[in-house]
């Protein structure tokens, strides 16, 4: 199946075509049998713990490597059944509660992603964007009260970075 | 002067955390970002650009430079803001990152769908 990055408003964005109908392709994502199929890293034996697909609700996983389990987890933000799908990620502890990446590279704590499911002729289309969630709900808080009528979320551009740093040969 | 009062103690705040990630999570940052990409302006001209007022720019870009990805120097009464290209390669590990691990999440997700779908038709 084709995939292709994008130029959309958001700091990642990826596109994937599914060669399945939408319904099916969007089950996927919220059933639990389903995600213990396919979810999760290659490099790691990945299990469903639990689902709560609702908005609110959380999917706890793990992810076991050489005896080494970590979890990871999604809180699920806006649901349309077939259509849209929106979560924050994180790696998180045996509580589902979110913990810090363990990697060496600096990486966000918890990633905002939508996901928008289209169907054409039998085949599904994805459209992923992602984008790093503020820090502390302090920050949030404080700048809501001084942005006044900004627009919030999606708002920005990030096409010219990505192009930026396509010049820079990253 | 509300304004300047939050932003005041926004700033007390945010010092918790400072990332280049932080500093990309906000719309306005980015859109700061990808105008200092351009040509450095100062602090003013910036805050021409948005609806908001100039002390929540003022915020944003004192954010973006504690991050290191916004250099501010004092060229008389104004105050230029510069962007730091090196700093955005953390960004881009990081979208790397992301394209490399969700490329093989729909890989695996389209084996999944292949499996089911071929099941289907042959209990049929």
């Amino acid at each position: 199946m084709k995939t292709h990055t994008t130029d959309r408003e958001a700091d990642f964005s990826l596109v994937h075509v599914c060669n399945a109908p939408r319904s099916l392709v969007f089950k996927a994502f919220s059933n639990a049998d389903a995600l213990n199929e396919w979810w999760g890293p290659v490099e790691t034996n990945n299990s469903v713990i639990s689902l709560d697909f609702r908005p609110g609700g959380i999917f706890h996983f793990s992810m076991e490597a050489g005896g080494h389990v970590s979890y990871g987890r999604f809180l699920f933000h806006q649901i349309i059944p077939d259509e849209l799908l929106e979560f924050t990620n994180a790696f998180a502890d045996e509580k589902a509660q979110v913990v810090k990446p363990p990697f060496d590279l600096d990486f966000p704590l918890e990633i905002f992603y939508r996901i928008v499911f289209t169907e054409e002729k039998g085949k599904t289309t994805l459209t992923l964007t992602g984008y790093p969630v503020d820090a502390t709900p302090e920050e949030a808080a404080g700048f809501r009260s001084i942005r006044g009528s900004m627009d919030q979320g999606f708002s920005a551009t990030f096409g010219q970075l990505s192009r930026f740093l396509e010049k820079q040969g990253i | 002067m509300i304004a300047y009062i939050f932003a005041i103690k926004c700033l007390h705040i945010m010092e918790i955390r400072r990332d280049v990630f932080q500093a990309i999570a906000d719309p306005t940052r980015r859109q700061i970002i990808e105008m200092l990409m351009k040509q450095p302006l100062n602090l003013n001209t910036i805050a021409e650009n948005f609806d908001v007022s100039r002390q929540a720019v003022s915020l944003h870009v004192k954010i973006l430079a504690e991050c290191g990805l916004v250099i501010i120097t004092q060229q008389g009464r104004e105050r230029y803001c510069e962007a730091q290209p090196d700093k955005l390669n953390e960004v881009a590990a990081w979208v790397e990152h992301c394209r490399r691990f969700w490329t093989t999440q729909f890989k695996s997700l389209d084996k999944y769908l292949h499996q089911v779908q071929t099941n289907k038709k042959s209990k049929k």
